[in-house]
């Protein structure tokens, strides 16, 4: 851990009375991409300005570069941040922008501006210097605030939901560039974003928030695959969420409808069992090992056919490879998948987080 | 005073004795550097600095030649108290930031802490020394008495003019006087807004221009002009005994005519706040409801009228304190009637001199004010303002109906011609040779009052009017940019930084803006007459006095702005490794120039056209230009008078427009910074 960028050491932070986050633990690795991903509220963007130094932690302790910066102000620190309006100064022209942080750090002029001159090359900006922010595009905007975020190299580079103000389009765009940036110049990154796609797109490692807490941290294939939680599954992609209880036998089983699902866990445990919808396919009778329903109705949306499935553990969504016609409404179906592709969750835990938070 | 803190503690000054070791605590702790050594050093600081400011008040006692040394031998705090003090304060401020205040954040704490101070010692010592005067037991020793001597009186509280009598209490008289200006200036104020924002002529462009021109004008030069034309020896008077024969009376002098010349005065004040508020209206709201079948008349009355309700308040409770806080008008118009702001100047210099019963009708003024302002917060607070919507809205705004647009052309041109009759009395005024008799145009009273000669050694400046006028300009430019910053920067506390008693500390700040200039002038006087801070018939003492009063203006500008600007501008400075200095000077400045010049005009022309605030203040050597004119026009010297008013309404107007300049290139940036905002 001693070589780790970034360090957060069960670090908490307390509004006034209200707890926005509390008992974060986490570390980055150099040249590392890490994004903080939840939904509104969960605490993602009090948590970069933790590391940024603008709020200070009320307990706990953060560590980059190997120095406690517990208590250093966010001008001392050697971070940058991307903000999601893009902050650029209003009244200074695109150059002078990008070498504000390297003047207000008492570099000399001509070497400041030659410095944000590279960067902004570097970007492919090279052509607005001298335009005042308003007269240059959202995405030029945007990267313009990361050459000002770049030209200071530091230690670690933050972004709160930088993407948020672009259309979709150019989303995607930007969010691959930000990624080669990233790899090629070496940069550690911890990104804030609500989007679940762009997280798993971009990050090396997503760490899942809610009310103030880490639900789960791991590689975006680790949390799509093996969710810790009910939340964590709903959250990374789409999933059908069944709650059911373990049964007694030779082995113990989780049973939906027709489905029957071994597994470890003691007898009686209250459990959530995790279907997503893209492992599970129609029959078109229903057979012995699946779950019995009616076609509620079909969505044709190109690739895929989507379908809302009433059942007796209730509807699911299931979705399908687009065949030449939909099944109709009110088609009788079974529900098949593997078991191997399903995850069954004890959700003690689950049910203590929520009763444990005020916030409910 | 002679002798440092060091000399004084050595030769075994008892006072400084306390100071020195806070002093040398203060630096121990510091090393250690813990949150326990801070709150330590808090508390030692703060200590050692209400210790200078205790010390020295216990002082007063003539000079005792047996005892150098005792404590009642203290003199005024000099330089060295009060760098003193400042260091003290200093280290206070270090220490809240080492307790982790603010997030650790020196700059932020030494800006609370000194302002805290100034608040503290300029604003609220001042009233609590007010305050203790009212509280001094009456002749007889018993506290009871004296307090009903000051606060009973029947020339109070007497109500012998509803019942046939002369006169009424002076409460009554501020409150009615209050009360109907006020509610004329809203009536004017509101038909002159809607005249120039709903109503296309060709004379909305000057109409607006005149409007302004009172805000410019000390606010008895209106009175004067008054006297001019309906004095016994008025033009108008005049005219009509020759014309119509009736008798020259004096019926100008009384409530009728303070009433109508304060109206005059404050009237652009009304109409600027209504103007803000009807402008903010969004069309399509006036829209909706004629699609909804109003008539253009209930259109007004249901929609239009409502929605800027609290403009109206505003403008109510606004010109409302400041008629109460009037005393040019009073003192020339006034005759036998008798606010309380008049009876504070009779009873200071009047031969019935008293300060106690002075201070009795400061605290009564006061309160009265104070109520309307606090009124008016909470009005504001409660009623968000009107739509603010940033997008443009396009839309027509409703028509209005033919009996309201006839009452508000008549209402606005009634008073445009008055104004203009009253500032061309003014401008005529000062080149008549003697107004009433001899309307010939001289020259005279601009050189009586500027007149410079070239004598033997260079210029001599032998106009009388030359001593005021340069310690006017000099310490009004010296006051403006202090007011402004102090005003702005505690915006910037209060905006951008969260810290405990946050809204306790901006209340406190608004508050100086409720006290009458009377009760302020009143206050000083009784405040830093004596130890530890003594201060009158300073240059100084009048500074802080417009400092202190004037600063609120620029704490609301500032905090308007602030609100508009994005919090993340600031912290992506700091990010960028800015400290809050280089972020105020490089960033937030250059996006608030705005406010600031707003704050600087109205700091400037407040103090070059107070009297009130001056009249207790000045002395020989820093004599005011409004109390110059007032001893003028006490003199009936009017040519003289109304010759230096003129000269200080013309400069004004240049200085406003000068500043106006920069402002106006100022708006063209900040039309970026919206569109910047808007593509973001
Ligand atoms: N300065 C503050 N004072 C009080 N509460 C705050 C403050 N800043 C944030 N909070 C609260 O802390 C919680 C977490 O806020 P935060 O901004 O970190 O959420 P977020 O995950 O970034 O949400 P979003 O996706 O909407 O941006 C919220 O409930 C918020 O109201
Ligand atoms: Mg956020």
């Amino acid at each position: 851990m001693s070589d780790s960028a970034l360090i957060f050491d069960s670090v908490g932070k307390t509004f006034g009375r209200f707890e926005a986050v509390r008992d974060i633990a986490f570390a980055v690795e150099t040249h590392e991409l890490v994004s903080l991903l939840g939904p509104s509220g969960c605490g993602k963007t009090t948590v970069l300005r933790l590391i940024a130094g603008l709020e200070m932690p009320t307990r706990g302790r953060i560590v980059i570069a190997g120095k406690d910066v517990s208590r250093v102000p966010a001008s001392e620190r050697n971070i940058a941040m991307v903000f999601q309006s893009y902050a650029l100064f209003p009244h200074m022209n695109v150059i002078e922008n990008v070498a504000y942080g390297l003047l207000a750090q008492r570099m000399n002029k001509a070497e400041a501006f030659e410095r944000a001159r590279r960067q902004l090359d570097l970007l492919g900006l090279a052509a607005l210097e001298t335009r005042l922010p308003s007269a240059i595009s959202g995405g030029q905007q945007q990267r313009v605030a990361v050459a000002r975020a770049l030209v200071l190299e530091p230690d670690v580079l933050l972004f709160d939901e930088p993407l948020s103000n672009l259309d979709a389009k150019l989303r995607r765009q930007v969010r691959e560039e930000i990624r080669d940036l990233q790899q090629r110049l070496g940069l550690t990154v911890v990104y804030v974003t609500h989007d679940q796609s762009e997280a798993m797109a971009i990050s090396d490692r997503v760490i899942v928030m809610r009310h103030g807490r880490i639900a789960q941290s791991g590689t975006p294939r680790d949390l799509y695959e093996r969710p810790a939680s009910a939340f964590v599954a709903d959250f990374m992609g789409d999933a059908n969420v069944v709650g059911a209880e373990v049964l007694p036998g030779a082995t113990p089983l989780v049973r939906l409808d027709g489905l029957e699902l071994p597994t470890d866990l003691a007898p009686g445990t209250a459990v959530d069992v995790v279907l997503r919808p893209e492992h599970m396919h129609l029959d078109r009778a229903a057979g012995a090992g699946t779950i019995a329903g009616k076609v509620r109705r079909g969505s044709y949306l190109g690739a895929l056919a989507e379908y809302r499935v009433d059942t007796a553990v209730g509807a699911l969504l299931v979705s399908e490879a687009a065949t030449a016609t939909l099944l109709a409404e009110g088609t009788p179906v079974g529900i098949a998948i593997d078991p191997a592709n399903v995850r069954i969750i004890a959700r003690s835990d689950e049910a203590a987080l929520s009763a444990a938070d005020p916030r409910f | 005073m002679n002798g440092g803190l060091l000399g004084l503690s050595l030769s075994g000054l008892a006072a400084t004795l306390p100071v020195a070791a806070a002093a040398l605590a203060a630096f121990l702790l510091t090393l250690r550097g813990t949150r326990g050594a801070a709150l330590v050093t808090l508390a030692v600081t703060l200590g050692g600095a209400v210790w200078v400011l205790v010390s020295g008040g216990l002082a007063g006692t003539p000079y005792d030649a047996e005892a150098p040394l005792s404590l009642a031998n203290q003199p005024a705090m000099g330089w060295g108290a009060t760098i003193t003090l400042i260091a003290l304060l200093g280290l206070a401020a270090g220490a809240l930031a080492r307790r982790g205040a603010m997030d650790g954040d020196a700059f932020g704490n030494h800006l609370l802490v000194f302002s805290s101070a100034v608040l503290a010692i300029f604003v609220l010592f001042p009233v609590v020394q007010v305050l203790q005067e009212v509280m001094r037991p009456a002749a007889s020793g018993s506290l009871a008495e004296g307090l009903a001597e000051r606060f009973l009186g029947k020339d109070l509280w007497g109500l012998d003019c509803l019942a046939g009598g002369k006169r009424c209490g002076m409460v009554w008289n501020s409150l009615w006087l209050g009360i109907a200006v006020g509610l004329a200036t809203t009536l004017i104020g509101l038909a002159a807004a809607l005249f120039t924002t709903r109503i296309r002529s060709p004379f909305t462009g000057p109409a607006r221009l005149v409007t302004l021109l009172p805000l410019v004008t000390p606010p008895f030069v209106v009175g004067l002009a008054l006297i001019l034309l309906f004095g016994r020896s008025g033009s108008v008077t005049l005219f009509m005994y020759d014309v119509f024969d009736i008798r020259p009376s004096r019926w100008i002098y009384g409530p009728q005519g303070v009433w109508l010349a304060q109206t005059l005065g404050l009237t652009p004040l009304a109409f600027m706040v209504i103007h803000a508020t009807l402008v903010s209206v969004s069309p399509s709201v006036e829209e909706a409801a004629s699609t909804l079948r109003a008539s253009r008349w209930r259109t007004f009355r249901t929609v239009t009228l409502p929605l800027i309700r609290p403009g109206l308040a505003n403008a109510f409770l606004l010109t409302f304190i400041e008629s109460l806080a009037d005393l040019g008008n009073p003192l020339v118009l006034g005759g036998g009637f008798r606010v309380l702001a008049s009876g504070i100047y009779f009873k200071i210099v009047g031969a019935q001199a008293d300060l106690g019963e002075a201070a009795g009708l400061a605290v009564v003024l006061l309160v009265i004010s104070l109520a309307a302002f606090l009124l008016q917060v909470l009005w504001l607070r409660n009623t968000s303002f009107v739509t603010v919507t940033g997008k443009g809205d396009g839309g027509q705004h409703a028509r209005l109906s033919v009996p309201l647009k006839t009452g508000i052309i008549a209402l606005t041109l009634v008073w445009g011609a008055l104004i203009l009759t009253v500032y061309g009395t003014i401008i005529l005024g000062s080149f008549a040779t003697l107004w009433g008799r001899d309307y010939s145009l001289t020259l005279a009273n601009y050189v009586d009052a500027f007149n410079v000669i070239a004598g033997e050694h260079g210029l001599v400046w032998a106009g009388g009017a030359w001593n005021s006028f340069g310690t006017t300009m000099m310490l009004a430019t010296l006051a403006a940019p202090l007011t402004a910053a102090l005003g702005l920067l505690m915006a910037y506390l209060i905006a951008r930084r969260r810290f405990t008693g946050r809204r306790t500390f901006e209340f406190a700040a608004m508050m100086s803006f409720a006290m009458p200039g009377t009760v302020i002038g009143l206050a000083y006087v009784l405040a830093f007459n004596t130890p530890p801070i003594e201060i009158t018939g300073t240059a100084f003492i009048l500074v802080i006095a417009f400092v202190s009063r004037n600063m609120p203006i620029g704490l609301r500008v500032g905090l308007a702005q602030f609100s508009q600007l994005d919090p993340s501008l600031d912290e992506a400075s700091t990010t960028l490794g800015a400290g809050p200095g280089t972020t105020l000077r490089r960033v937030l400045f250059p996006l608030l120039k705005p406010a600031v010049a707003t704050a600087v005009i109205y700091a400037f022309v407040a103090s070059v056209t107070t009297l009130s605030q001056v009249i207790f203040l000045v002395s020989p050597r820093y004599d005011w230009a409004t109390t110059y004119i007032i001893g003028l026009v006490e003199n009936t010297n009017y040519g003289r008078a109304i010759a230096y008013s003129v000269v200080l309404i013309v400069l004004l107007i240049l200085v406003v427009a000068l500043l106006q300049l920069i402002l106006r290139r100022v708006e063209f940036r900040r039309l970026d910074t919206n569109k910047s905002r808007e593509t973001a």
